[in-house]
């Protein structure tokens, strides 16, 4: 380390001077120094310009960064360990809406095949357990297909209306 | 929250199963009968719109040609109790649901004519199933009664 002392130009001793780190003896000293010497009075000029130049580029690439955007993107990035599960979280987690869409499906299904698909045959419409009266004539029959019951019957003063009947 | 949510789904699903399944979940104590009286004749070709639906197999088994709906009328009935419907030529149709048992209900019929009894039955009739009873001469052609039943 070159002594202020011996009145020769230290380039160490002029950036500690720019940056503020000298005691207030080594600063006094440099300030006379400095102000003696045109070479290192040049230099300093310089090197302030040169580091405002700097602070100023880093202001203005500082100014156009989106830090919100960047700050989730870390998040998102930190956070993607927790967020992708494994096969067997990803199977149980699938089963919540597997299990009551499966459900409701086949309770769809069931209710749909016994009501509208699985049609019984036709039975009788009606079934006549006991006929009593006073009457020419009684016929009881169905329908071939839907099998609808009929009951034909003549009433005793209509016996000239008979034949038109079945 | 999303486990509560399924099963207010699965329920409201369950309600709306047993509201479309036609099978009744709870014994039912009334009875609905309709009786549509049909005039049925050879003199013409007229067949009334609203019967076509019910009468197409009947038209394959008579040698009628024309089917008129008379009238029509419905009675809401308790099991036990008794309702009657006025008929063409001085009948009345005299109705008594009994039971119901499935699908099917214990109704007793009474044909009167005048105030002599014509006959008296007991049928088993489908729920929304009909049973035609016919013969009787009417003008120029026979009486078919469409008895149906709903509950």
């Amino acid at each position: 380390m070159t002594h202020p002392d011996s009145n020769a130009c230290d380039d160490n001793l002029l950036d500690r001077y720019l940056d503020g780190d000298l005691d207030a003896g080594e600063m006094a000293r440099m300030e006379t120094h400095v102000a003696g010497c045109r070479q290192c009075r040049r230099q300093a000029d310089a090197l302030r310009v040169f580091s405002q130049n700097v602070r100023d580029r880093i202001h203005l690439a500082a100014d156009s960064i989106d830090f919100m955007a960047l700050e989730k993107a870390v998040l998102n990035k930190a956070l993607r360990q927790y967020r992708s599960p494994g096969g067997l979280s990803r199977f149980i987690a699938a089963l919540k809406y597997t299990i009551p869409a499966t459900v409701t499906a086949g309770l769809l299904l069931y209710f749909a095949y016994f009501n509208y698909v699985l049609k019984p045959p036709p039975v009788p419409s009606a079934i006549i357990n006991s006929f009593t009266g006073s009457m020419s004539s009684v016929m009881i029959f169905e329908t071939p297909e839907t099998r609808q019951t009929i009951l034909w019957y003549t009433e005793e003063t209509d016996v000239e209306n008979e034949r038109n009947a079945v | 929250m999303r486990f509560k949510r399924h099963c207010l789904l699965l329920v409201v699903l369950l309600v709306l199963c047993g509201y479309c399944n036609p099978d009744p979940l709870m014994a039912k104590n009334t009875c609905r009968i309709s009786v549509d009286t049909i005039l049925a004749a050879r003199n013409d070709t007229v067949v009334d719109p609203q019967l076509k639906r019910h009468i197409g197999e009947l038209q394959s088994m008579f040698n009628y040609t024309s089917y008129r709906l008379l009238s029509s009328e419905s009675l809401n009935l308790s099991l036990g109790q008794s309702g009657m419907v006025s008929l063409p030529g001085d009948r009345r149709l005299k109705i008594t649901p009994h039971k119901i048992r499935g699908s099917r209900a214990d109704i007793a019929l009474q044909m009167i004519k005048q105030k002599r009894t014509v006959f008296e039955t007991q049928v088993q009739l489908l729920n929304r199933g009909s049973l035609f009873v016919g013969g009787p001469a009417y003008q120029n052609g026979n009486l078919i009664f469409k008895i149906s039943s709903a509950y």
